[in-house]
């Protein structure tokens, strides 16, 4: 096997007294789509911008290509490509002109320049728009854009730092077809996203919580390993009074909303929600509310991750 | 009460980002007190101390008079006695000395026969000012030198009726309003309108053009805030700004400069108040037609900056420029409040005295004020 | 590739970059070439002292040859200008105070008879005192004027008395450099000095602000881009701009003012180059305190005004007290304020200009590196 693309050693990076991100280790192998997971503040930034090279790490040491990021930072910027959340290539430029821009400052030369900018753009879908300024693009095609401009130099990793926020549904499922043919080709791709439905697409995922990771592994394996208990999802036509109702009702760990529905999660393994269920289905009917529909489900990464805050939140407590 | 609901909201942003960016409002409020600490310690505009080179061929007592008279005032310093006419010309190149006086050997000869003494002076015109006062000084003090030889003659000749009467013609001059004519007196209130009028079109155009910039300004004007107190929620928290910069000013100007405040403290306050909002609103306006920060500050830069510097009376008089900038000064509004400033800071000028200067700045900024709403209005569409 | 392609590849796409921009920006072309000119030109026309039609206002209660006589002289020096004669000293201080005169001459009844019966007369005369600079040049200027009127009076006295009038010391001026001491010819100098510091201050602080302000910063650092490359792409383009303004301010001042200049163009275009080596590092460092651009343009103030005032280009260093005259060393403008005006106004050559431009040259390239230092440590 090959040294993986990205090596995290007890990566630690501290603000004054606040610690953002607190010794995590991790790696990802070559041509994987890796998912970087967390709520806001959680020091997914901070992680994506150590491993860039944009801000140094306090204590720790991290790998990219066999490059470290302390050490070698000149080889570690020709390895990478990158694309921040916030649209930052030059709107008063032309697509074309953008492209050219950043292939020099890459270092790929006019004579390789015109391959380059064309294989580019039919990437991206902007051919036969080269010469539209980038400010009058639309959100999901400024982000190919960015995608673009980011891989001219055909980095090893692609760091993408949420790449899809405020795109259209539409464009973003288009997006993330461009990352896994990408992927495909060999090239890394490190997302961070706070879309589940995203990080059910990647092959393998890091959740970041409080600077720490506190899960990872592929979507599969988190799910299997990092639920305890078992969900049971009720349909119900006044959740809000039913939820309040079972909250109280024994072996529950956590109740909270689904969108209409309600998820409650026991303490019970999987083969045994006869009588949980049946205590719900009771303190409802007893209650006046009308049960549509009571089942045990599996549980999506967002269960998973809302049960592994909650654990790790009433740890901290403790 | 509607109308008071939506005006605070957005005075209330506006403080709000202003203390958010606190390395702004520092330079705010030093920029003034810096300027006013240079004026008042460090750049003087008094031209004394001239330095002045001498080759005296005559080495008499008349010749000695002579420099005595020149230098008995502290407008020249005499840098070394040169030994040749060629030593005074080189530290004239050299920019050691800015003039040089060369005494004839003869000078006590003619000066004792009653004949014509030729003094020679080389002058450094580079600074025209201080060389055009050298001139002047020199000519003044060989004035006094010609008097006294006069007085010498009338003396001698036993003349004594007109000797008491000498010279026939004498002038009573009177300084106004400054008669230690101290710069101070003259900057501070120059100061104050160039500050205001600098900062106050900076401030606002740089707010206003940043929220076109961020697309703010399209949120603002399509809420139900009508167009004028959006205008006014913007320049009230600047025109308390630039109150506190002219109470920093007044304050260190009357204490620490000494520059009297002979006027009326209410008039001085109203009077701020009417330029402000003129000159804010020029700076609303040039954020209005530009939309950019960096276009609209060069704007402020160019056409407040310059002419309120340049134009309002401020360090170079109107009187002496050509006819189209005489006449472009009247639609400076430091003009008027430089006017306003004087009057009221050395005057000891009322309302009435004032009272065009003042009809004016309200002439300019509702004109200011109109232009603004219609410009506003107008890019909605 | 080699390390020298790669560095002027990033260079020019910087570079080139920055031109598309700013080609783009009519408005900021506009400023960047059309600003020094109309500055120039302000500061030509209006940036003057020349006592020149001072405003005066006469009561004359004589009404005989001897007082207007006096008016006579005043006028025909050229210097004061009769704005109105008024019947009473109320109306002359109504005229001052209402800014429509500067000086006010009184002369009071009797004056004439008391020249002839060989007694002393007095005229008044009142100054507005509000601009003590100008005030102070104004009198002296009067004073010439009314003491050269009393000594040719108390000659013509003698005379009718039999006796002989001693003749009058004649002071023989030759001014040097600006014989007929205009202060345009002065002030355009240095004004050219000024409009090229704040332009290619204000405009290299705020093209690097802008990136931060709007992100595409970042895009560029996590780019293999040296900070050297980066700040000598930036910095190309201003430079060029300043060049061009170089020789569009020279043209203006030349051709339009009829600025004599004396010396060499390439002298002063090489020197100004050099100059521009500090007033680029100092928009460098400007932006690398500044997050927005409001911020670098208020910085940019805060520094620009007290360089101006400290620089002798307003007012004679000399005057300035001791300890500030040393602290004025440490000012690179005031060395090219020498540097523009000597060759302007002197025709001056290296052989009297190179310890200003010795200085001018150390300390743009310490401030410069400083600077640059500075930048690369907050960038990289």
């Amino acid at each position: 096997m090959t040294e993986p693309t990205v090596q995290a050693v007890n990566l630690r990076k501290t603000f004054g007294d606040f610690v953002a991100v607190d010794n995590i280790t991790f790696s990802v192998e070559k041509g994987e789509v890796f998912g970087f997971l967390g709520p806001n503040g959680a020091g997914k930034t901070t992680t994506v911008k150590m491993l860039c090279g944009l801000l140094m790490p306090s204590s720790g040491s991290a790998k990219i290509a066999g490059f470290d990021v302390a050490a070698q930072p000149d080889d570690v910027k020709n390895s990478i490509g990158y694309m921040s959340q916030k649209f930052s290539l030059y709107s008063d430029l032309s697509v074309s002109e953008n492209i050219e821009f950043f292939a020099n400052i890459y270092g790929v030369d006019n004579t390789m320049l015109k391959a380059r900018k064309k294989d580019i753009l039919g990437l991206v879908g902007l051919e036969g728009r080269e010469h539209t300024m980038t400010s009058s693009l639309s959100a999901g095609w400024k982000q190919r854009l960015a995608l673009g401009c980011s891989i001219i130099h055909e980095p090893r990793i692609l760091f993408l730092d949420e790449p899809t926020a405020g795109v259209d549904p539409d464009s973003r499922r288009m997006f993330w077809d461009l990352i896994y043919s990408l992927a495909q080709k060999g090239m890394t791709m490190f997302v961070t996203t706070h879309y589940m439905d995203e990080a059910e697409n990647c092959k393998r995922l890091g959740f970041i919580y409080n600077g720490k990771i506190i899960a990872s592994g592929t979507p599969l394996e988190i799910k299997r390993t990092k639920m305890r208990g078992t969900i049971i999802e009720i349909d119900t036509d006044s959740p809000s009074e039913a939820l309040r109702l079972i909250k109280p009702v024994e072996t529950m760990k956590e109740v909270s909303f689904f969108g209409r529905l309600i998820h409650a999660v026991t303490d019970t393994p999987a083969g045994e929600t006869e009588q949980p269920i049946k205590a719900i289905h009771g303190v409802l009917d007893r209650n006046g509310i009308k049960v549509n529909r009571i089942s045990t489900i599996p549980p999506s990464l967002e269960d998973i991750f809302i049960s592994l805050i909650e654990q790790e939140d009433s740890h901290e407590k403790a | 009460m509607k109308k008071h609901s939506l005006l605070a909201p957005i005075i209330k942003k506006e403080f709000i980002q202003i203390i958010r960016d606190p390395i702004s409002l520092a330079a705010v409020i030093m920029i003034p007190i810096i300027q006013l600490l240079l004026f008042g310690y460090a750049v003087s505009f008094d031209i004394k101390h001239i330095p002045m080179g001498i080759f005296d061929q005559s080495q008499t007592r008349e010749s000695r008079q002579l420099i005595r008279a020149v230098t008995a005032s502290s407008y020249f310093v005499i840098k070394g006695d040169a030994h040749s006419r060629a030593e005074v010309t080189d530290s004239l190149e050299k920019g050691n000395i800015k003039i040089g006086v060369i005494i004839p050997p003869d000078f006590a000869d003619a000066v004792n026969a009653g004949k014509t003494a030729n003094v020679q002076l080389l002058i450094d015109g580079t600074d025209a000012n201080v060389g055009g006062v050298a001139l002047g000084y020199f000519i003044a003090a060989a004035q006094g030198y010609s008097l006294d030889i006069t007085k010498r003659i009338l003396n001698e000749q036993g003349a004594s009726g007109l000797l008491k009467n000498f010279p026939l013609l004498s002038q009573r001059l009177r300084i106004w309003y400054n008669q230690a004519l101290r710069t101070e007196n003259f900057i501070v209130p120059g100061l104050i309108a160039t500050i205001l009028m600098i900062l106050g079109v900076l401030m606002t155009s740089q707010s206003v053009a940043r929220e076109y910039e961020r697309g703010t300004m399209e949120q603002l004007i399509v809420s139900p805030v009508k167009v004028y107190e959006l205008i006014i929620g913007k320049l009230v928290p600047y025109i308390v700004i630039g109150f506190i910069q002219v109470t920093l000013v007044t304050l260190i100007a009357i204490s620490v400069f000494h520059v009297p405040l002979r006027g009326s403290l209410l008039l001085l306050t109203f009077t701020t108040f009417l330029f402000l909002v003129s000159a804010m609103g020029i700076g609303f306006l040039f954020s209005a037609v530009t939309k950019s920060q960096q276009v609209a500050m060069q704007m402020s830069f160019v056409g407040t900056m310059l002419p309120s510097l340049l134009l309002s009376g401020f360090i170079y008089p109107i009187s002496s420029m050509p006819l189209a900038l005489r006449v472009f000064s009247y639609v400076v509004p430091a003009k008027y409040f430089l006017v306003i400033l004087r009057g009221i800071f050395l005057k000891d000028l009322g309302i009435s005295v004032l009272l065009n200067q003042i009809l004016i700045m309200v002439l300019i900024s509702c004109i200011v004020l109109t232009l603004c709403i219609i410009k506003t209005k107008k890019s909605l569409d | 590739m080699s390390r020298w392609k790669i560095f002027s590849l990033r260079v020019k796409a910087i570079a080139r970059k920055e031109f598309i921009q700013l080609r783009r920006d009519r408005r900021m072309l506009f400023i960047a070439f059309m600003a020094p000119i109309i500055q120039l030109t302000l500061f030509g026309y209006a940036a003057t002292l020349d006592v020149k039609s001072v405003p005066v206002v006469v009561c004359d209660m004589d009404k005989s040859m001897q007082s207007r006589a006096v008016v006579n002289d005043l006028t025909a020096s050229g210097y004061f200008f009769i704005q109105q004669d008024v019947p009473s000293i109320a109306d002359v201080r109504k005229s001052i105070d209402d800014n429509k005169a500067m000086v006010g001459i009184i002369m009071p009844e009797g004056l004439e008879r008391n020249i002839n019966a060989g007694r002393k007369a007095h005229l008044q005369i009142l100054i507005d005192g509000s601009n003590a600079i100008y005030a102070t040049m104004v009198r002296s200027y009067l004073e010439r004027i009314i003491t050269n009127r009393a000594l040719e009076l108390s000659n013509e006295q003698m005379s009718k008395k039999g006796l002989s009038p001693p003749a009058p010391l004649s002071v023989q001026p030759r001014v040097w450099y600006n014989p007929t001491l205009k202060s345009r010819d002065f002030m355009v100098p240095g004004v050219f000095a000024l409009v090229l510091m704040i332009i290619s201050t204000v405009l290299t602080a705020m093209a690097i602000v802008k990136e931060k302000e709007r992100g595409t910063i970042e895009q560029l650092i996590v780019t293999p881009i040296k900070p050297v490359e980066l700040i000598a792409g930036k910095l190309l383009p201003f430079a060029m701009i300043s060049v061009i303004d170089i020789v569009l301010v020279t043209l203006v001042a030349v051709f339009w003012f009829k600025i004599p200049l004396h010396g060499s163009f390439v002298l002063l275009f090489l020197l100004a180059a050099l100059f521009m080596l500090t007033t680029l590092g100092l928009g460098l460092f400007i932006s690398t305190i500044s997050k927005t651009q409001q911020q670098a343009m208020m910085i940019s103030m805060l520094l620009i005004m007290p360089i101006i005032l400290l620089s002798g280009v307003m007012s004679p260093i000399e005057n300035m007290p001791v300890g500030v005259q040393y602290f004025t060393f440490l000012i690179p403008l005031r060395y090219f304020i020498v540097i523009v005006r000597s060759i302007f106004m002197k025709g001056a050559g290296m052989s009297i200009l190179w310890p200003d431009a010795l200085a001018l040259a150390v300390f743009g390239i310490v401030f410069f590196l400083l600077s640059a230092g500075r930048f690369q440590k907050r960038i990289g």
